[in-house]
């Protein structure tokens, strides 16, 4: 655990400097899809944000360029005020300690033919075998688990094992692309708990993306709505969930079960018609407005910027009417 | 286990050739006119093709050689071309699958056409046709190369394909994440999800390898006389099988054999690479 603490003692930016700030990021694939068109956000140090949106609406490309898994078409990633959007693989080894990643699937994540101990120590041996263990029991398995292979493993037990791999460089942030979306949900609750735990403990910043507001809630300060490759609603947690100012959010906030049968008997649900448009093709003005109950004709000529509605950032033309 | 105790027996036969012949006292070219009977065409004295405690596996008609000590020797021959020509193609079929599945572009372009055409070649008739052309060369070197040349495509195929589903697995991602460089990724990552198929072509490869110096053998381009092989003994048996059917018979059952066990084999290991087959 040493080098994970040093790592936190090593000196910080200033307080004033995100960890991570994203300008204009997008993302072209061959044939033109469009899969992220201009996102901004920034990400302080210790904070969660959560990146939500449908399926294929680009939040896991989003998280992958941030990583550079991916490298982004245009727009910038900047991490600890340094411009990462164009480095090398090589350029980017010593960064790979501050930025970590939790994937979406815990066993295609691990490779089979690994013990955990490989695993975790990392492509660079950045940990001895004692850490390998010290970080496998603080994240709720046992020492022996560090010679047995993935497929021995429950899918909660194979989660914790990537936590601690992302673990093991000492980050300050960690993109976690649908970390519990693929587990059961006593097993989401476990999870989500632990990364509080080390959040809190470690000074974690975390960009969790998540298809499902419900789970994004418990943990995030903030929530980015993403909707066809951009962010439709920003802001901090409580607000967007109290007072969405978004159609689109109000859609999605609407389709999370309330746990009281009364209110659920009678509170409005909106149900979005259709499918999200082909980012190959998206549809002109507000991408949102085939689908918006709202939707003016202005909505089809002319696209929504992102403006301050109610203490927080809305892509909306009609954002203050709509509450 | 079974395939693995016959592979074994046929490849320490092979290589011991020497020695057997040594103890049994007939070497592959030494003629015996006593074990056959000249009034009879040639034909091996005694049934079952001249076995007798003197000669295991009988005799040669009209020569009266030694079957034992010829098909140990050609056995030797029929391996060392088959094993020689597997590892050739096994190795550039990695090298080359791996490039064009990892760097994608314009060297996949390249490595999958060039494939493509190679697989797409009359392969058999190309064979016979360069085997007959060329003479004074070593016959066995050239059969390892003119195998090679058509085999190693099926490999870099087969590779290509597994690099391209594991390659975008999530923990070839994670390991990039954890800053993992390409050699890494490529041997670390990439190579041990490939033993598994590689192993189990590698033991198909093998016995169908022997089978086809057999084969070219026998069509009379393979390994030449006085060298033996099998198929060569094969070809010549086909005259006799009418009136001596066990000097048919024996390296016929020792071509099924090699190929069974090496097939037994490729099962057996294919479940050992299998990280989920063992449980502890």
């Amino acid at each position: 655990m040493k080098s994970v603490r040093a790592a936190l003692d090593a000196p910080t930016v200033p307080e004033s400097m995100p960890l991570l700030e994203v300008r204009d990021l997008a993302m072209t694939f061959r044939g033109g899809v469009r899969a992220v068109d201009g996102v901004g956000f920034e990400v302080a140090q210790g904070e969660t944000l959560g990146l939500v949106g449908e399926s294929g609406c680009g939040k896991s490309t989003t998280g992958r360029m941030i990583v550079r898994l991916l490298e982004p078409t245009s727009g910038t990633v900047h991490l600890n005020g340094q411009d990462i959007t164009h480095l090398s693989q090589r350029e980017l080894l010593p960064l790979r300690g501050t930025m970590q990643m939790i994937f979406q699937d815990p066993f295609s994540s691990l490779n089979p033919r690994h013990t955990v101990n490989q695993i975790v120590a990392g492509p660079r041996r950045v940990l001895g075998r004692d850490q390998v263990i010290e970080l496998l029991e603080r994240v709720g398995l046992a020492p022996e688990h560090a010679d047995r292979f993935p497929h021995e493993f429950s899918g909660g037990q194979a989660q914790r094992v990537g936590i601690a791999r992302a673990l093991a460089n000492g980050p300050k942030l960690i993109v976690c692309d649908e970390a519990v979306s693929a587990l059961d949900v006593s097993i989401r609750a476990q999870i989500i708990n632990l990364l509080s735990d080390l959040q809190e403990e470690r000074g974690l910043a975390y960009l969790f993306i998540a298809h499902d507001l419900s789970i994004v809630r418990h943990v995030c300060t903030r929530v980015a709505v993403m909707y066809l490759g951009r962010i439709v609603e920003i802001g901090p947690a409580a607000s967007l969930y109290s007072d969405p100012a978004h159609p689109y959010t109000r859609a999605l906030l609407s389709a999370v079960p309330v746990a009281d049968p009364k209110i659920e008997a009678v509170r409005e649900r909106i149900v979005l018609r259709g499918d999200p448009p082909s980012p190959a093709a998206p549809p002109p003005g507000c991408s949102f407005h085939p689908r918006c109950a709202l939707a003016q004709r202005r909505c089809e000529s002319e696209a929504p910027q992102l403006r301050e509605v109610r203490g927080r950032k809305v892509a909306c033309h009609y954002a203050e009417t709509s509450a | 286990m079974a395939g693995l105790v016959v592979v074994l027996t046929l490849v320490l036969l092979a290589a011991l050739a020497p020695v057997i012949t040594a103890w049994t006292g007939w070497a592959p070219e030494t003629f015996d006119k006593t074990a056959i009977d000249p009034n009879m065409g040639g034909l091996p004295k005694g049934a079952w093709g001249g076995i007798d405690t003197e000669h295991l596996l009988g005799v040669e008609p009209v020569t009266g050689r030694d079957v034992l000590s010829r098909i140990l020797y050609g056995g030797r021959i029929s391996l060392l071309i088959a094993m020689l020509a597997t590892a050739i193609t096994v190795v550039t079929g990695l090298v080359l699958g791996l490039l064009a599945g990892f760097l994608g572009g314009w060297a996949d372009t390249m490595i999958s056409r060039i494939t493509d055409l190679l697989m797409s070649f009359p392969s058999l008739i190309f064979m016979i046709a360069i085997l007959s052309v060329v003479r004074d060369v070593n016959r066995i070197v050239l059969l390892v190369a003119v195998l090679s040349i058509f085999g190693w495509t099926v490999v870099a195929r087969i590779v290509r394909g597994q690099v391209l589903t594991i390659k975008h697995r999530e923990y070839v991602e994670a390991a990039r994440v954890g800053g993992g460089m390409t050699g890494y990724i490529l041997v670390k990552e990439i190579l041990p999800g490939l033993t598994a198929p590689i192993l189990v072509y590698a033991t198909q490869a093998v016995p169908a390898y022997v089978g086809a110096e057999a084969a070219l053998s026998f069509l009379g381009v393979g390994v030449r006389p006085p060298t033996p092989s099998w198929g060569q003994m094969i070809n010549n048996a086909r005259g006799w099988f009418m009136t001596d059917p066990v000097y048919l018979a024996v390296p016929c059952a020792f071509l099924g054999l090699t190929v069974l066990a090496c097939t037994l084999l490729g099962d057996g290991l294919r479940d050992a690479f299998d990280p989920k087959a063992v449980r502890s």
